[in-house]
């Protein structure tokens, strides 16, 4: 470690001062235009310039490509970053979710080779979880994983596999074990998505875009070198993962969604009883997300008690982007994305629909809190 | 953990048992407050503002009805200049020399109350509008009455400004704590209802429309837990109480529509406690900007600044 860490407050205002010094010099993703594709190559200019300059190498740890500090730091770049201009990273924002399961449970080897390139924006990942047959009960998924001297075997079928067709990496659940083991026997394997046997078919989305796909995987070849953890340990890593998608992950959504409540009171007219209450949402899922980062920075994992959390943030991100159909006139559910002028309120507001239903739907949070946190059926 | 915190958190949680205890078993009013050793304190540290969250959480598990609240208020907006005793009024109208006050429990009877009028601060006795005819009366919004003539200028202009946006402060951070303590019996007793009612052969909590009702509602209190630990422990920022307020009214609200339906007919009775919590709430909504009040206000100043406020949450 060449630099002393600084204490977050202190990482915070020189942040601060760095990107107001230096944003007009950073990659300008808004003006790449409305195409993921063309967002993308931006975002990941952007993701490299702040790597290279220190920034998103704070709160991640040596091994990671970082520069040490914990979740507390990355927090208050993210902050900075969001007062510049910057609150929206798009894939990279899945660092949040898949990096400190990956750095806890990955051996020091695969950090080194895996996390450095992610955290700098020269490879993407994605998350294959869901299968057509395995979406909210992900326990009883089908791809399997059989084990062949020196590598896995898999076959299956993977759905709604986020940037997938953007992607390099992805971090897929599979099934080790035998079906009647259910989340037993299932473990985590990363594997590059052009190797011989992958195939990725993009899904066309409501809102024009195609961020998500279908992986299908046929006699693909994973050397057991790329298994994360151990065998078996997949359900236990799905549900770390899950919460942090669901958790400390948020705190990026809500400076974001600060920032288009910012574009909203510049762009419409919205009312301000409305105004208020998305601005109470917000709030709520601001101060919930604050205490889920400095949970993880003490050392502990929200599980159960990170479902509350998405809940605040799909009633959250869901009101403003309403409030936003109804200050702009009632638009946005109309026409194509690609040719209107408000093109990115609509795809954000068509794209908000979909809050209730990833990272776990509305209902599978409802069971979580009802089952875990209340103890209730 | 870090130590700090999770012992912070901890000493919290047997405050507010403690504090819980002791108002279960002591008489209502000032004597309750004498059995807890509480005197209104300025809430500029974590100390401060952990012994008041846990007062006042305490207050709504319990219902019980103290003259904390105003004495809070009063020494927020006056410092050492507030005597003992002494309360404050939420709101107060003029008509004429006629001057109508608003406020919590303990107005009537508090040797001096503080009014907000004219852009000062005055002080003056209060006499109850509509005197209690039954112990449901002893609720925790009283409607007082005072002559202008009657009241002393305490302070004017920037100073009474302070002075009231101090007391606003002090009294939404209290009030949402006292809304949440509502909350965490509301649940508690719909979770045990449903556990042990059984209907159509199972235990309601079997029904997954149930678990649903009960979890919306958790989730709101929730919310309302995580922003109220983040004021203990960083304070209220200016702007961020009117912001805790209303986040409490609409939770409140929506916890208590929520476990009533858990309880169905029965917890709208009067002999149910559910009604005693859900009153306190609308109560404590009332005082100090209701929800929908405070909501409005937050989104007209955010056109008017052209700007999404964010709470400070790290210190």
């Amino acid at each position: 470690m060449t630099e002393a860490v600084p204490s977050p407050a202190d990482l915070a205002a020189d942040a601060a001062a760095w990107f107001g010094a230096h944003r007009h010099e950073l990659p300008d993703v808004d003006g790449a235009g409305r195409s993921f594709a063309a967002r993308l190559a931006a975002t990941r200019d952007l993701q490299r310039a702040l790597f290279d300059a220190g920034w998103l190498r704070w709160g991640w740890p040596e091994e990671a490509g970082g520069l040490g500090g914990d979740i507390r730091h990355r927090a208050v770049v993210y902050e900075a970053l969001a007062d510049a201009g910057f609150a929206d990273r798009s894939v990279f924002e899945h660092q949040e979710i898949l990096l400190p399961v990956l750095i806890a449970r990955a051996t020091p080897e695969q950090v080194r080779r895996w996390a450095p390139p992610f955290l700098r924006g020269d490879t993407v990942w994605a998350q294959g979880f869901s299968e057509p047959e395995a979406g909210s009960d992900l326990g009883s998924l089908r791809t399997r994983a059989m084990r062949d001297g020196d590598h896995y075997r898999m076959n299956g079928h993977k759905i709604w596999t986020s940037w997938a067709a953007f992607a390099d990496l992805c971090l897929v659940i599979a099934r080790t074990g035998a079906p009647e083991e259910r989340q037993r026997g299932l473990s985590v394997l990363m594997l590059p998505l052009d190797a011989p046997g992958v195939t990725v078919a993009a899904i066309r989305q409501a809102n024009g875009h195609d961020e998500l796909a279908e992986v299908f995987f046929d006699d693909v070849l994973v050397p057991a070198s790329e298994r994360i953890g151990a065998e078996g340990d997949g359900w236990g890593m799905a549900l770390e993962i899950l919460s942090y998608e669901r958790g400390s992950s948020s705190w990026l959504r809500q400076l974001l969604l600060h920032a288009r409540a910012d574009d909203l009171i510049a762009d419409g007219s919205p009312d301000p009883a409305r105004l208020g209450d998305a601005l109470v949402d917000l709030y709520a899922l601001r101060l919930a997300t604050a205490e889920a980062v400095l949970d993880v920075a003490d050392g502990m994992v929200a599980g159960p008690a990170a479902a509350p959390v998405k809940l605040l943030r799909t009633d959250g991100e869901q009101h403003v982007y309403e409030l936003a159909d109804a200050a702009l006139g009632g638009r946005l559910g109309a026409g194509s994305p690609a040719a209107t002028a408000i093109g990115r309120w609509q795809d954000d507001y068509l794209f908000s629909r979909a809050v209730s239903i990833y990272g776990g739907t509305r209902q599978m949070q409802l069971n979580t809190i009802a089952k875990f946190l209340l103890g209730i059926g | 953990m870090a130590p700090g915190r999770a012992q912070a958190a901890d000493e919290l949680a047997e405050m507010t048992a403690a504090a819980t205890g002791v108002l279960e078993r002591s008489p209502a009013g000032a004597a309750a407050l004498d059995a807890l050793g509480w005197e209104a304190t300025d809430l500029d540290d974590a100390d401060a503002r952990r012994i008041t969250a846990a007062l006042f959480r305490a207050a709504g598990r319990t219902g019980a009805t103290t003259p904390a609240l105003g004495r809070l208020a009063a020494r927020a907006a006056l410092g050492d200049r507030a005597g003992d005793g002494w309360t404050m009024a939420a709101e107060a109208t003029a008509d004429g020399d006629t001057v109508a006050v608003q406020g919590p429990a303990g107005l009537p009877d508090a040797p001096a109350v503080v009014v907000d009028l004219d852009g000062g601060l005055w002080a003056g006795v209060v006499t109850a509008r509509e005197p209690a005819t039954t112990a449901m009366d002893e609720w925790a919004v009283v409607h007082g009455v005072t002559r202008r003539a009657d009241l002393s200028p305490l302070t004017s202009g920037i100073d009474a400004v302070a002075g009231r946006e101090r007391s606003d402060r002090a009294a939404r951070f209290a009030i949402a704590h006292e809304i949440l303590g509502s909350c965490d019996v509301a649940i508690r007793l719909a979770v045990e209802h449903v556990g042990s009612r059984v209907q159509f052969g199972s235990p309601l909590g079997r029904f997954q429309a149930v678990q649903h009702l009960l979890a919306e509602a958790e989730h709101q209190r929730r919310a309302l837990e995580s922003a109220c630990a983040v004021a203990v422990r960083a304070g209220l920022p200016a702007g961020g109480d009117e912001y805790l307020k209303a986040l409490a009214g609409r939770a409140g609200r929506a916890v208590m529509q929520g476990t009533l339906q858990a309880f169905g007919a029965i917890g709208f009775t009067e002999e149910h406690r559910h009604h005693r919590l859900a009153r306190r709430v609308l109560a404590m909504d009332a005082l100090w900007g209701t929800a929908a009040t405070l909501t409005a206000r937050i989104g007209t100043r955010a056109i008017a600044a052209r700007h999404a406020w964010r709470s400070p949450v790290w210190s």
